[in-house]
């Protein structure tokens, strides 16, 4: 069978920048992964390039046996993404959206309705009737966007940051949510800061830094016995900062 | 899951209209929202009818009057396409492509295209353009010419609708780039025909429709036909004389592209060092200069510099009528008078490039005023490199007495000037965030859009008149004029910044909240 998500030597540049270098992973079906790494490493540069909203610069991407790029709506068709920025059209309300986004991968009205209605009850989002997305706080803009990733039934979900504003007890929810998801055979990758939630969830972990693999497999065998994901990652990407100010 | 084309593009189509309303129920509530439609469908009939009648009549009086009346129709030829480009660029986000947003669903780009295409016309404010461009038709309809050149100018109308949309697409997403000039050269066929409409007797238009009518099954041999005829010359010679004014329209094209992609790789700038360190005399500096560093930071401020630049090469297609006694200062008085609203997303929304940075800039020491004046200050460079890169154009381009590339600009910043004024009033009303990447202005709201229209007519019809007055007697009069004219909105600036920063001081919650 044909992995989920297969990249091969997969670098982008931009100008001079390179934000992923020579990446190559395979991540099988129903495979749950954490991809964790610093600011700038270039989590999302990979995560876009999966989803198909950029093109690498060299190397390839297969999503679900599909190429990202010759094959862009198949792949489109059978993924979710939720990005950092979200991407909502904030002058709509919180159902108008999910409305034009089931209609776009070809829901019927009353699917979506149904499936909107059971999501926004289950992340506990009530948004005035009237009210636009704009308006919505940072945290039920972040329910929104989850919910449009997973409206159609996508068979790989790609979310970036979503725990980021969320508050404890959705955030509970949410991690529920994942986990049943992973459990009925869907492909989850996760990128996220909070290391507490990659290691509750992730099974597989992908550490990138200054765009380069540094570590890529399940958690158990890429740390030392009593070590824990912080230990792993900070001794994989280096750190000699203290923490400390001279002048303080 | 199979996706039902029509059906997807049905649903593009419906949020555009959903976001155009809501956008206006949330910036002036049902009320005013429905009388800002009721006006926009009445200002399109106001200049519809007369416009058409106006075109009737040039048609008309073509035989008799060629002289006077292929200037002035390629004067308005001119400012057709200028007025459309103005028109993409301030509806913003109910117009223009965002493939940022779209890309992820799985419908073909040609699709989303097709709906953003159908969806620039549906909106009120190109209806407008349209009303415009189709006045012209009726003028040439009223020459006896034939349907074939309502033919042409639909085709016309339609692709400068496309290549606007692909522009802006291709800067925002460069793998559209040569999509853009290949929609781009075809337009020029069109746009080159109705130039030489505008110049030509009535023979001579019959005999051009009926060749071009004849081409327009292919759009590329049509531009070559519409090369050769053009001149009479000879393809050879006809093609030289017509590969200026595109090539320039391509570098200009390449530039705008070329500027917005290192906008977009923008983060390569962390490795070449530390920046430069800022240094300003006065508080007012400081915020000028974050202004103007936040507009050449967005894609969409480096780019609204060059898009209205395009139109400037063909200029001298209008401006060289054989026989004529040109007038090139009126063909060119549309570029004065455009340029200022391409930046009025900008202008009238003075606080969107600071989104949440709002909050910073409230919590230094400054006063609102000198916040105002140092936006205002800001904006104004960036006006006046605009300006002065027009110039510098059309005087190459449109020869002309020196004079009138000094009154130009100072008409430019006259009515800049008037539209940073109500701006201060505008951006307490209805502030909105600007987007850095892409090029949405966020002036979607129908509003906000008969704002910017008002602030155009209501300053450009006063403005025009002294231009048209003075022009032809004395353009070193005209040129002092004009910089007296632009000196004094300065001066009002000085009498009613100060009354528009007790405003921000009200307001200032609301504005954080905005645009956080």
């Amino acid at each position: 069978m044909e992995a989920a998500l297969e990249l091969a030597h997969v670098s982008k540049r931009f100008g001079s920048l390179v934000a992923v270098d020579d990446v190559s992973f395979r991540l099988e079906r129903g495979g749950f992964l954490g991809l964790v790494g610093r600011n700038g490493a270039g989590k999302s540069t990979t995560l876009k390039m999966a989803t198909g909203l950029m093109a690498p610069t060299s190397g390839s991407l297969r999503v679900l046996g599909f190429d990202t790029r010759s094959d862009s709506l198949e792949v489109k068709r059978r993924i979710g993404a939720m990005p950092e920025d979200m991407a909502l059209l904030e002058m709509l309300t919180g159902p108008q959206y999910l409305r034009f986004v089931g209609r776009m991968h070809g829901l019927e009205d009353a699917v979506i309705d149904a499936r909107r209605d059971e999501l926004f009850s289950l992340l506990e989002l009530a948004p005035q009737p009237r009210a636009l997305i704009a308006d919505y706080s940072f945290g039920m803009k972040k329910k929104v966007a989850l919910s449009a990733a997973l409206l159609h039934g996508p068979q790989l979900v790609f979310l970036d940051e979503p725990f980021e504003g969320i508050d404890p007890v959705t955030r509970r929810v949410m991690k529920d949510l994942l986990l049943s998801l992973q459990r009925k055979g869907v492909t989850l990758v996760l990128t996220t800061h909070i290391l507490e939630v990659v290691e509750a969830l992730c099974p597989l972990i992908a550490i990138i830094d200054g765009g380069k693999l540094k570590g890529f497999g399940p958690l158990e065998e890429l740390k030392k016995p009593g070590q824990g994901l912080e230990a792993l990652f900070l001794e994989l990407v280096g750190n000699t900062r203290t923490g400390e100010l001279s002048w303080w | 899951m199979v996706v039902s084309l029509p059906r997807a593009v049905r649903a593009l189509l419906e949020v555009h209209l959903r976001t155009a309303f809501n956008a206006g129920l949330r910036n002036a509530g049902l009320a005013v929202t429905t009388l800002a439609l009721l006006g926009a469908l009445a200002l399109w009939l106001l200049l519809l009818v007369p416009l058409c009648a106006v075109g009737v009549y040039l048609g008309v009086s073509l035989a008799s009057n060629v002289d006077a009346l292929s200037t002035a129709s390629g004067a308005l030829y001119a400012g057709a396409p200028l007025f459309g480009a103005v028109v993409s660029l301030m509806t913003g986000d109910t117009q223009e492509l965002d493939f940022e947003k779209l890309e992820p669903y799985p419908m073909p780009p040609w699709a989303l295209f097709f709906a953003e295409l159908l969806a620039s016309f549906v909106h009120p404010v190109m209806a407008v353009a349209a009303g415009v461009q189709l006045s012209f038709a009726a003028g040439a309809l009223g020459s006896g010419a034939g349907l074939g050149v309502l033919v042409a100018l639909v085709t016309g109308l339609t692709l400068q609708a496309a290549v606007r949309s692909l522009l802006a697409s291709g800067a925002a997403r460069l793998i559209r780039r040569a999509q853009a000039f290949v929609v781009f050269g075809l337009a020029a066929g069109p746009v080159a025909f109705l130039a030489v409409l505008s110049r030509v007797g009535e023979e001579r238009a019959d005999e051009l429709i009926t060749r071009v009518g004849s081409e327009l099954g292919g759009l590329p041999g049509g531009l070559q036909a519409t090369v050769t005829l053009r001149t009479g010359l000879g393809p050879g010679q006809a093609l030289l004389e017509l590969l200026g004014p595109l090539a320039a329209a391509l570098l200009l094209l390449v530039l705008a592209g070329r500027v917005a992609r290192r906008a977009r790789s923008a983060p390569a700038r962390t490795q070449e060092g530390p920046a430069r360190l800022w240094t300003f005399g006065a508080p007012v500096w400081g915020v000028a200069r974050l202004q103007l560093s936040a507009l050449w930071a967005t894609e969409l401020g480096r780019f609204t510099v060059f898009l209205p630049l395009l139109w400037v090469v063909f200029l001298p297609l209008r401006a060289q009528a054989p026989g004529v006694e040109p007038r090139p200062e009126l063909v060119s008085l549309f570029i004065w008078v455009i340029l200022p609203t391409t930046l009025a997303g900008m202008t009238l929304n003075q606080f969107g490039l600071d989104r949440g940075g709002v909050k910073a800039l409230f919590l230094l020491p400054l006063s609102e005023a000198d916040v105002l004046y140092g936006k205002a200050l800001g904006l104004g460079a960036l006006l006046l490199a605009q300006a002065s890169i027009a110039a510098l154009l059309v005087g190459v381009l449109v020869p002309q007495h020196p004079a009138f590339l000094v009154a130009g600009p100072a008409l430019t910043m006259t009515v800049g000037g008037l539209q940073l004024l109500i701006g201060q009033w505008t951006s307490l009303a209805w502030p909105r965030p600007i987007p850095r990447k892409g090029l949405k202005q966020p002036a979607g709201s129908v509003l906000m859009s008969l704002v910017i229209i008002a602030t155009l007519f209501g300053t450009v019809a006063p403005l025009g008149l002294v231009w048209w007055a003075l022009g032809s007697r004395s353009p070193v009069g005209l040129a002092l004029a004009m910089l007296g004219l632009a000196a004094a909105v300065a001066a009002l600036h000085r009498v009613f910044t100060p009354l528009a920063a007790r405003a921000v001081a009200v307001r200032r919650e609301h504005l954080v909240e905005a645009l956080s």
